[in-house]
């Protein structure tokens, strides 16, 4: 109904499409690209996009899916128009503007978390793009092996073969960085 | 099964992505292999920190900030107009538009194929019985101006010369009757006539022009 309305033209309506999925999408948007300014960008994006097709959209089927496949090719768009202005992720800038959680009360084993999110960050820079989409989906935003291939428009053992190349990758990597700071 | 084999198997079995029969050759694996069981325990660490990532979420300023960019940007863009939104769910309900067009360029594809195959086919009949065309014989133009219409149907008028018998008066000593062998006639020729019939109506005039058989 709320979908329909917003595709009729109804701006309340948008609104509260905008505000009830808006987390989500700027969450995904900042893990796939790493920086908040590129995905604030993106989500911003994302929302005008849907805007515009959302009369495409069958209502019938559940909405987050197709917002969230949205969401992955305006980031992939968005990563490859960076990757050609050679842009650079600079590290720990987007860990200011995160809160976090579970931050719990001992400096010390906050610091230590800081740096292990540091250390994962850089090893998921280090993935070629695909990998990297596919292992975000699938082990940080927690979705389901098919829901991941939904996403990505490919096959569920597509997306088994570039998650666990992923995760060999990523091993390797932390253990790297792990002997190199010892 | 080397190890290295083993590798990409138990980086999707340690999250339980692996089907039944590949999970128990990798336990089977890892139960003899300390090596393997050193690089499963690493990637189960290295997944559970990952999964601490989950915890992290997006400053509420900022998406204020999206929110507020998005909502300023959509009330200056139209909305899809009305016909565009029914057209739109009257022809892809229920499909993908990415069906529908391979639906199209599917049965455009048979349709083609049919009709080619058909055209195809009556090129093949024409090659096997070609008209023949070699023995007809146009008949020679007649001025029709100048032909006079015949009164009755002339019959078939056929110059045959008859066989003449020549007798020879010979003197009396020599009463001798010789027979000269009889000429052969010569083919029989048939001139064509054209013929006229004037009917009641003035403006229909019949010609008829009968081949050399008269038919």
């Amino acid at each position: 109904m709320l979908l329909t309305r917003a595709a009729s033209g109804d701006a309340a309506a948008f609104e509260q499409i905008v505000v009830r999925h808006e987390r989500r999408v700027l969450t995904l948007s900042w893990r796939l690209l790493g920086a908040m300014e590129d995905a604030q960008d993106a989500a911003q994006e994302v929302f005008l996009r849907t805007f515009k097709y959302l009369h495409r959209f069958d209502t019938q089927k559940p909405f987050e899916p197709w917002l969230v496949r949205m969401t992955v090719n305006v980031c992939r768009d968005l990563g490859r128009a960076r990757q050609q202005r050679g842009a650079v992720l600079v590290e720990g800038r987007t860990c200011d503007r995160v809160e976090l959680r579970d931050p719990g009360n001992d400096p010390h084993a906050e610091l230590q978390f800081e740096q292990q999110r540091q250390i994962l960050y850089r090893a998921l820079n280090e993935l070629p793009e695909k990998e990297r989409t596919a292992f975000v989906l699938r082990d940080i935003e927690g979705m389901t092996t098919a829901e991941t291939a939904g996403a990505l428009g490919s096959s569920e053992a597509t997306v088994r073969s570039q998650i666990s190349s992923a995760r060999l990758k990523i091993r390797k990597y932390v253990e790297r960085l792990k002997g190199a700071r010892q | 099964m080397k190890c290295r084999a083993m590798e990409p198997l138990i980086a999707l079995y340690i999250e339980a992505d692996l089907a039944a029969s590949d999970r128990r050759r990798v336990e089977s694996h890892l139960k003899d292999c300390k090596a393997c069981s050193c690089l499963a325990e690493d990637l189960r660490e290295s997944q559970f920190m990952f999964k601490t990532l989950r915890a992290g979420t997006v400053n509420s300023s900022d998406l204020a900030d999206v929110r507020e960019r998005v909502l300023n940007e959509v009330g200056d863009l139209e909305p899809a107009p009305g016909w565009v939104v029914t057209m739109h769910r009257l022809f892809f309900a229920g499909l993908r538009r990415r069906n529908a067009i391979a639906g199209v360029l599917l049965a455009a594809l048979i349709t083609g194929s049919v009709w080619y195959s058909e055209t195809r086919a009556v090129h093949e009949v024409n090659k096997e019985s070609p008209v023949e065309v070699a023995n007809f014989e146009a008949p020679a133009p007649v001025d029709l101006q100048n032909v006079t219409p015949p009164s009755v149907v002339a019959p078939r008028i056929v110059n045959r010369a008859e066989p003449i018998a020549i007798v020879e008066v010979l003197p009396a000593e020599a009463l001798e009757v010789r027979a000269i062998e009889e000429p052969v006639p010569p083919e029989p020729q048939v001139s064509q006539i054209p013929m006229k019939f004037v009917t009641d109506d003035p403006n229909i005039i019949i010609y008829w022009l009968p081949s050399d058989k008269g038919d």
